[in-house]
């Protein structure tokens, strides 16, 4: 199910609604990764959420364990994401429902190889082919 | 029970377009200690200075003077025992208020191993 649009409840707006939090903490456990980013892994529309797409293409994350969402498509996401994580930026990568970080930390995981561990850990890690060698049994 | 759901990039292949134009990681631009330094970049150093005690700070704002953009990078005592994540939380509640205002932070920080026993110095600075 797609909504691209919901209203805000009453005119108390707290900063995270219920249903903001629990949209939320449906959304990071859905999926191994989790990426809430500005703009989509094929058009980011910001350099720090380009560099963390970039982190995870080049991780060779497998695609069926990746989910991104879009936060300039919904200023509630934005805004509840940031809440949500208690992080000011976007940015934000979970991993199995854990905050990870952002950009910058997690291209100083890529660098140390922190984060190829822990996405080789849960197996999110697409299969690579073996260049030049038979594999040993069909 | 509605649920709300977050309009999403169906799962495919992330497959960047056209190999973009990557902005270098770190942008370096040196200026004197204090001259040219930015209202924003001193108020910043001296949140981190008196929070921090940092044995090394750089805070730049790379977003040519606008004050959208910094970048700091930070050597302090107190990160140990935290790890990443918690000493980018730490500089991030330090600097509520100011990131509010911004537009990107890149941070980097870095634990300072030494031990206040070995240490010398005194940590007020």
């Amino acid at each position: 199910m797609f909504r691209n649009s919901f209203k805000l409840f009453g005119n108390q707006i707290r900063s995270l609604s219920t249903q903001t939090r629990q949209a939320l903490e449906l959304a990071v456990k859905e999926d191994p990764v989790v990426l809430f980013m500005k703009g989509t892994p094929n058009q980011p529309m910001c350099g720090f959420s380009l560099r963390a797409i970039q982190v995870l293409s080049m991780e060779n994350v497998a695609t069926d364990k990746l989910a991104t969402y879009n936060v300039l498509s919904n200023e509630e996401l934005r805004d509840g994401i940031k809440e949500f994580s208690d992080w000011p930026t976007v940015p934000q990568l979970y991993i199995n429902g854990e905050f990870v970080g952002g950009c910058d930390i997690l291209m100083s995981m890529h660098k140390s190889g922190e984060l190829h561990k822990i996405l080789g850990e849960i197996k999110a890690l697409a299969p690579t082919k073996p260049e030049g060698e038979t594999a040993g049994a069909n | 029970m509605n649920s709300i759901r977050f309009s999403r990039w169906f799962k495919g292949p992330p497959i960047l377009m056209s190999p973009q134009r990557v902005q270098p990681q770190r942008i370096f631009k040196r200026f004197s200690s204090t001259d040219g330094a930015s209202d924003g970049e001193s108020r910043i150093r001296t949140l981190l200075n008196e929070k921090l005690c940092p044995s090394s700070l750089r805070v730049i704002d790379v977003s040519g003077g606008c004050g959208s953009m910094y970048q700091i990078v930070i050597k302090s005592k107190l990160f140990q025992g935290k790890n990443t994540l918690a000493q980018h939380r730490l500089v991030n509640s330090i600097l509520k208020e100011e990131i509010k205002g911004m537009h990107g932070l890149n941070l980097l920080t870095e634990v300072d191993k030494e031990s206040s026993k070995d240490s010398a110095m005194s940590e007020e600075h």
